[in-house]
C-alpha cells in the first residue's frame, strides 16, 4: 500500500508556504489596502501572501501525485546544541559578560557534535580563543560588551 | 545598581590586573567617596554612527569629557525612529553615567505618532541642557521656475492633484513641517516620503520632484554647488549657514516656527547636583569655538541654558507638535 | 593635460608614507573583518570612525575606503570556505565557491576571487578617473520607475540562481518578499509584521538573516548529517588555478566588471544586482549551465569581479554628488563632515588632493590586497582542514558577536536563532535560500519604488513604459521570463516545474 503523501519534501514545503501565506494574509489584510493606483501598506503583502497560499496548495497537490524524496531524520542534538548555545549567549552576555558567555557558548554548542570529548589541550585552546576574542572585539573594535558582567561584581 | 553601567574599559583593566572581582570592587568602593564623575560616561545616540546626530554627539561629548576629566563614550542605538535608544536610556540607572542626546522628534513628535511607546517622554526623563537648534530648509531644483515661496504656494494651489513634496520620511520633522505649512498656507501637497534624505535629494536634483523639505546640512553642499535653490528656512531665525535665505515667517506667515533642536537628557531621578554638573560642563563645551563652528556647519546655532529652560522648551514643543500631528492624522503603529 | 596633473597629484598624495601605511592598515583590517562572519564594513567603519578624528582628512578617508573594499575581499573568503556570506553580494559567490571548496578546489576558488577582484578593481578605478562626472549623471537619471523595473529584472534573474524546481525557486522568492515587508513601510510610515516589537520596526537585518539561514543552518546540517567528517578531510588538489582555469575566467571577469562598474553607480542595491546579474548572465551564456551551482569557476569569477567593481564605482555618486549609494558611503560622508569637509560636488574642485588621492589609493589598495591575499590562500585552506568540531564553535562565537555589533542589541541574536532553525528546515526540505535572500533585499526596495512611482504619476501605471529606461528594462524582464519558462512549458506535463533553470 502506498502512503497518501508520496513526496514528503514537497508536502512540507507546501505546508511552509501555506502557513507563511495564511499568517501573512491574515495580518496583511489588517493594513489599509488602498487601490492599485494608490497602494496602501497592506496591498503588496496581501498580494504576495496570496501567491504564497497558491504555491502552497500547488505543492500539496503535487505531493500526493508525484513521487519524491523523503525528508530524512531531523537531528535534535545539533539543533538544540547550536540554537541553545546562541540563545544562552543572547540572554546572558550583557548579564554575566563576554568571557563566561563565550565559554558557555562554545561548551554548549560543542556538545552538539558527536565528536565532542573533553580534552585539556582543547580547553587551553579555548582560553587562548576567548582572550583573542576579547582583545579583538572589545579592545580593538570597541564592541560595547562587558568582559565580566554585572552579575559577577560585588 | 551603579554596576550596570560599568564600562568595558574598567573591567578590562581589572582582568589584566588578574584580579577580576577583587579589582572591580576595589575600584568601585573608592568611587563612592569621590565626586561625580569618577568613571566613563555613556552618551547614547539614537542613530547610526556617522549620521548627523552622531557627529554632533561625538564633537560635544568629546569636549564635555575633557571638561569633566572622564571619557564620554558614544554608543549608537539606531532603530524605530530613535525610540529604541530613548527607551534604553529611560530604563538605565539614574546616576548620570548614561546620557541621551535627544531630538525634538523623540520628545515632541514620536509620542504622538506611536500609540504604544514603552516609555513616557515627559515623566521618564530629566532634561539637562538644550544644546543647539537646527532649522530645516525648503529647496527646489536650481533650474526650477519656482523662485520664491510665493511661487511654490501658487503652483501648489494650481495643481489640482497636489504638487509633489519630498521629505526624508514619514513622521520626520520635515514631514511635520510640511503638514504645518500646508495648514498655514492653505494648500495641499502630494507628500512623497523617502527612506532618508539622500534618495529624496536625488529625485529633486533629477527633476522628478519639484519641492523638498530638508535639514540644512544635507542640502547645503548641493545649494553651494548650485544644484538646489533654497526657498525658505523653517525656523523663526535665519540659518547662520544660509544668511541670505529668508525665513517662512519673514515671507508672510507670521508665527511659523518649525526648527528642530537637540539636547542632553538623563533618566528621571538623577540627583540634582549631577544634572547641574553636566549642565555646567555642557554649557562650557558648546561655547568653545571649535565646537560652535561644527554646530554652525550643521546649519544651526548653539543655545545652552539651564535645565529648566530646556524642560519648558520640551513642554512647549510637545503641545505644539501634538496638535500638528493629530490634525494631520499621521499614525505610525 | 588636466587629467594628468590631477593624477600626478593623486599619486603624490596616495604614495605619501602615512597614506600608504593607513591604506595598508585599512585593507588589512577590512580583510580581517570581512573574513569574520557577521562583522561587516558598516559596523566596523562605524566603530572606527572616532579613531579617524585625529587623522588628516585624506588619510582617514583612504583608510576607511580600504576597510570597505578590503571587506569585500575578505567576505568572499568566508563565503567560499565556510558557506557564510559576510556581505550581501557574496551570497552569489558562495553558490559555486563553496562547492569548489568541497571538491578540494578552495585554493583555486580563493585565487580566482582575488584575481577577479583585482582586475575589476583596476578597471573600475580607470572608469572612475575617466568618467566619474558623466557617470554621476546616470545616478540622477534613475527615478522610482527606473529602479522598480531594474528590481523586477533582478528578481526574475534570481530565479536563474536556483537549480532544481522552478516552483520552489519562485516559492522561496515569495517567502523572501514577505519577510522583506517586516518593518516600517516607507510610504505610509506604518509598521508591518512587527508584532509590537520595537526592534522589528526597522525590519530584519540582512546579515542576521544570512547568518541564521546559512551560518547556523549549515552548522546544524553538517553536524546532523553523516558527512560531518568529510567536510574537511577532502583532499586539497591544487592551490593555484591552472592554465585552463585562467582561460575560463577571463571573459566572466571582464563581463562581471562591466556589469559591476555600471550598476555600482546606482544607489541602493546596485552592487548586489551586479553580482547576481553577472552570475545569471554567465550561466545563460555557458555551454554547460549544469555546472553552475556545482563548482563552476565562472560562477566565482563573474560575481566577485562584479561586486568589487561595483564597490569601487559606488564611490562616484558620493564623491561627485555628495549622495551616498549605500550605508558605507553614508558613513564616509559622516567622516568627511567630521573632518570639516562639505561633501558634494565641490569636493572635486576644492579638495583635489583628497579626491584624486583617494582614487589612486583605491588602485593601490587593490594591489596590496592581491599581494596580501594570494599568499594567504594557502593559510586559509589549511584553516578549513582544522577538524570541524573545533572550527564550528568558533564560527558560532564570531557570528554571535558580529550580529550583536550590528545594532548593539541582543534581540538580533534571538532573531538569528529563529532563522537558524528555519535555515536548517529548508536545508532538510531541499529548498535553496539564495533566491529567498535576494528577494528579501530587493523586495522592500521594489515595493517602495513602485508605490513612489505611482504616487508621482498620480496612479498612472503607464509611467513604467513611457519612461524609456524603465520600458527597456521591463522588456528585458519579460524576455527573460519567457526564456526561463519556455523549456518548462515545452516539456512533458508530468515533469512540469522540475526544470533545471
Amino acid at each position: 500500500m502506498q502512503p497518501v503523501v508520496r513526496a514528503p519534501k514537497e508536502f512540507w514545503l507546501g505546508v511552509v508556504y501555506l502557513s507563511f501565506g495564511v499568517v501573512g494574509l491574515w495580518v496583511g489584510l489588517g493594513y489599509p489596502l488602498g487601490t492599485a493606483g494608490r497602494m496602501g501598506p497592506g496591498y503588496m503583502p496581501s498580494v504576495i501572501a496570496t501567491i504564497l497560499i497558491v504555491f502552497g496548495i500547488v505543492s500539496l497537490i503535487r505531493s500526493v501525485r508525484i513521487d519524491g524524496e523523503a525528508v530524512g531524520k531531523l537531528a535534535p542534538r545539533p539543533l538544540l546544541g547550536v540554537i541553545g548555545g546562541v540563545v544562552f549567549f543572547a540572554f546572558f552576555v550583557t548579564r554575566i559578560g563576554l568571557i563566561p558567555s563565550i565559554f558557555a557558548l562554545v561548551l554548549i554548542s560543542a556538545c552538539a557534535s558527536p565528536d565532542f570529548r573533553f580534552r585539556w589541550y582543547a580547553l587551553a585552546g579555548l582560553v587562548v580563543f576567548v582572550a583573542a576574542c576579547c582583545l579583538l572585539f572589545v579592545q580593538g573594535l570597541g564592541v560595547p560588551l562587558p568582559l565580566i558582567g554585572p552579575w559577577f561584581s560585588f | 545598581m551603579a554596576r550596570n553601567a560599568r564600562t568595558a574599559k574598567l573591567s578590562r583593566r581589572c582582568v589584566l590586573a588578574g584580579a577580576v572581582a577583587l579589582g572591580a570592587s576595589l575600584s568601585l568602593s573608592g568611587a563612592n567617596a569621590q565626586a561625580y564623575p569618577d568613571r566613563a560616561i555613556k552618551l547614547v545616540v539614537p542613530g547610526t554612527a556617522g549620521g548627523g546626530m552622531d557627529v554632533m554627539a561625538r564633537v560635544i561629548g568629546d569636549r564635555v569629557g575633557s571638561i569633566l576629566k572622564q571619557p564620554v563614550v558614544v554608543e549608537n542605538k539606531p532603530g524605530a525612529g530613535g525610540n529604541i535608544a530613548v527607551d534604553y536610556v529611560a530604563k538605565s540607572p539614574a546616576d548620570g553615567y548614561t546620557i541621551l542626546i535627544g531630538q525634538i522628534a523623540h520628545f515632541a513628535i514620536n509620542p504622538w505618532l506611536y500609540s504604544k511607546l514603552s516609555f513616557d517622554p515627559m515623566k521618564d526623563f530629566t532634561p539637562v541642557i538644550l544644546l543647539a537648534d537646527a532649522p530645516n530648509v525648503m529647496v527646489v531644483n536650481a533650474e526650477s521656475n519656482l523662485k520664491a515661496l510665493s511661487d511654490v504656494v501658487t503652483a501648489a494651489k494650481a495643481d489640482k492633484q497636489g504638487m509633489a513634496l519630498a521629505t526624508p520620511g514619514n513622521g520626520t520633522i520635515s514631514h511635520m513641517t510640511a503638514e504645518l505649512f500646508q495648514k498655514t498656507a492653505e494648500i495641499k501637497f502630494n507628500h512623497i516620503p523617502y527612506k532618508g534624505a539622500a534618495p529624496a535629494l536625488t529625485d529633486v536634483m533629477g527633476g522628478r520632484v519639484p519641492v523638498m523639505l530638508s535639514s540644512v546640512p544635507t542640502a547645503l553642499s548641493q545649494i553651494r554647488a548650485g544644484k538646489l535653490r533654497p526657498i525658505a528656512v523653517t525656523a523663526t531665525k535665519r540659518s547662520p549657514a544660509l544668511p541670505d535665505v529668508q525665513t517662512i515667517e519673514e515671507l508672510g506667515y507670521p508665527g511659523f516656527d518649525a526648527a528642530t533642536w537637540y539636547g542632553f537628557l538623563v533618566p528621571a531621578g538623577t540627583p540634582a547636583d549631577v544634572v547641574a554638573a553636566l549642565n555646567t560642563a555642557a554649557n562650557e563645551a558648546i561655547k568653545a569655538d571649535d565646537v560652535r563652528e561644527k554646530v554652525l556647519q550643521e546649519g544651526g546655532d548653539v543655545i545652552g541654558g539651564t535645565p529648566e529652560q530646556f524642560a519648558q522648551a520640551i513642554k512647549r514643543d510637545y503641545e505644539k507638535w501634538g496638535k500638528v500631528v493629530q490634525d494631520s492624522g499621521a499614525k505610525l503603529d | 593635460m588636466d587629467l594628468l596633473s590631477n593624477l600626478l597629484l593623486g599619486v603624490e598624495t596616495a604614495f605619501s608614507a602615512w597614506n600608504l601605511l593607513y591604506c595598508f592598515i585599512g585593507v588589512l583590517l577590512g580583510t580581517a573583518i570581512g573574513v569574520l562572519p557577521g562583522l561587516g564594513p558598516v559596523a566596523t567603519i562605524a566603530m572606527l570612525l572616532p579613531l579617524t578624528f585625529g587623522l588628516p582628512a585624506d588619510t582617514s578617508l583612504i583608510m576607511l575606503a580600504g576597510i570597505y573594499y578590503g571587506a569585500q575581499y575578505g567576505g568572499s573568503t568566508t563565503a567560499i570556505l565556510v558557506n557564510l556570506p559576510g556581505e550581501s553580494s557574496s551570497v552569489v559567490t558562495m553558490l559555486d565557491g563553496y562547492q569548489m571548496a568541497r571538491q578540494g578546489r578552495a585554493g583555486v576558488a580563493l585565487a580566482t576571487a582575488a584575481i577577479g577582484s583585482f582586475v575589476a578593481g583596476t578597471i573600475a578605478t580607470i572608469v572612475i578617473v575617466l568618467f566619474a562626472p558623466p557617470l554621476a549623471g546616470l545616478a540622477l537619471e534613475f527615478g522610482p520607475a527606473e529602479y522598480f523595473s531594474l528590481m523586477v529584472l533582478g528578481l526574475i534573474a534570481s530565479v536563474v540562481l536556483a537549480h532544481g524546481s522552478l516552483l520552489h525557486a519562485f516559492g522561496m522568492i515569495m517567502l523572501g518578499l514577505l519577510l522583506g515587508f517586516v518593518g516600517t513601510d516607507v510610504n505610509s510610515g506604518m509598521q508591518r509584521y512587527s508584532w509590537d516589537i520595537p526592534q522589528l520596526g526597522d525590519g530584519l537585518d540582512f546579515a542576521i538573516l544570512a547568518m541564521g539561514m546559512f551560518g547556523l543552518g549549515e552548522i546544524i546540517g553538517n553536524l546532523g548529517s553523516s558527512m560531518t567528517r568529510d567536510v574537511n578531510t577532502m583532499k586539497i588538489s591544487s592551490l593555484m588555478p591552472t592554465r585552463e582555469d585562467f582561460r575560463r575566467m577571463v571573459k566572466p571577469i571582464l563581463r562581471g566588471t562591466a556589469f559591476g562598474s555600471v550598476l555600482g553607480i546606482l544607489p541602493g542595491g546596485g552592487a548586489l544586482l551586479a553580482a547576481f546579474g553577472a552570475y545569471s548572465l554567465e550561466k545563460k551564456l555557458s555551454r554547460n549551465p549544469r555546472e553552475f551551482g556545482r563548482g563552476a569557476i565562472e560562477g566565482v569569477a563573474a560575481p566577485e569581479s562584479a561586486n568589487n567593481a561595483g564597490a569601487q564605482t559606488s564611490f562616484i555618486p558620493m564623491l561627485t554628488l555628495g549622495i551616498p549609494s549605500n550605508a558605507v558611503m553614508a558613513l564616509m560622508i559622516g567622516a568627511m563632515i567630521i573632518q570639516g569637509i562639505q561633501p558634494g560636488p565641490s569636493v572635486m574642485t576644492e579638495q583635489p588632493a583628497l579626491f584624486w588621492g583617494l582614487i589612486v589609493s583605491m588602485w593601490l589598495g587593490n594591489l596590496m590586497l592581491l599581494i596580501l591575499n594570494l599568499p594567504l590562500v594557502g593559510l586559509w585552506v589549511k584553516l578549513i582542514s582544522v577538524p570541524y568540531h573545533f572550527l564550528y564553535p568558533c564560527i558560532l562565537v564570531f557570528c554571535c558577536i558580529g550580529v550583536f555589533s550590528l545594532n548593539n542589541s541582543t534581540f538580533d541574536l534571538y532573531v538569528m536563532g529563529v532563522f537558524g532553525v528555519l535555515g536548517y528546515l529548508f536545508r532538510k526540505l531541499g529548498a535553496e535560500p539564495a533566491p529567498m535572500l535576494l528577494a528579501f533585499i530587493l523586495g522592500p526596495m521594489m515595493e517602495e519604488y513602485l508605490r513612489r512611482a505611482l504616487l508621482l504619476s498620480h496612479g498612472d501605471p503607464a509611467t513604467f513604459i513611457t519612461n524609456p529606461i524603465s520600458g527597456v528594462l521591463l522588456f528585458a524582464a519579460a524576455t527573460l521570463i519567457v526564456l526561463v519558462l519556455l523549456p518548462t512549458v515545452s516539456r512533458s506535463r508530468g515533469e512540469a516545474f522540475q526544470d533545471e533553470a
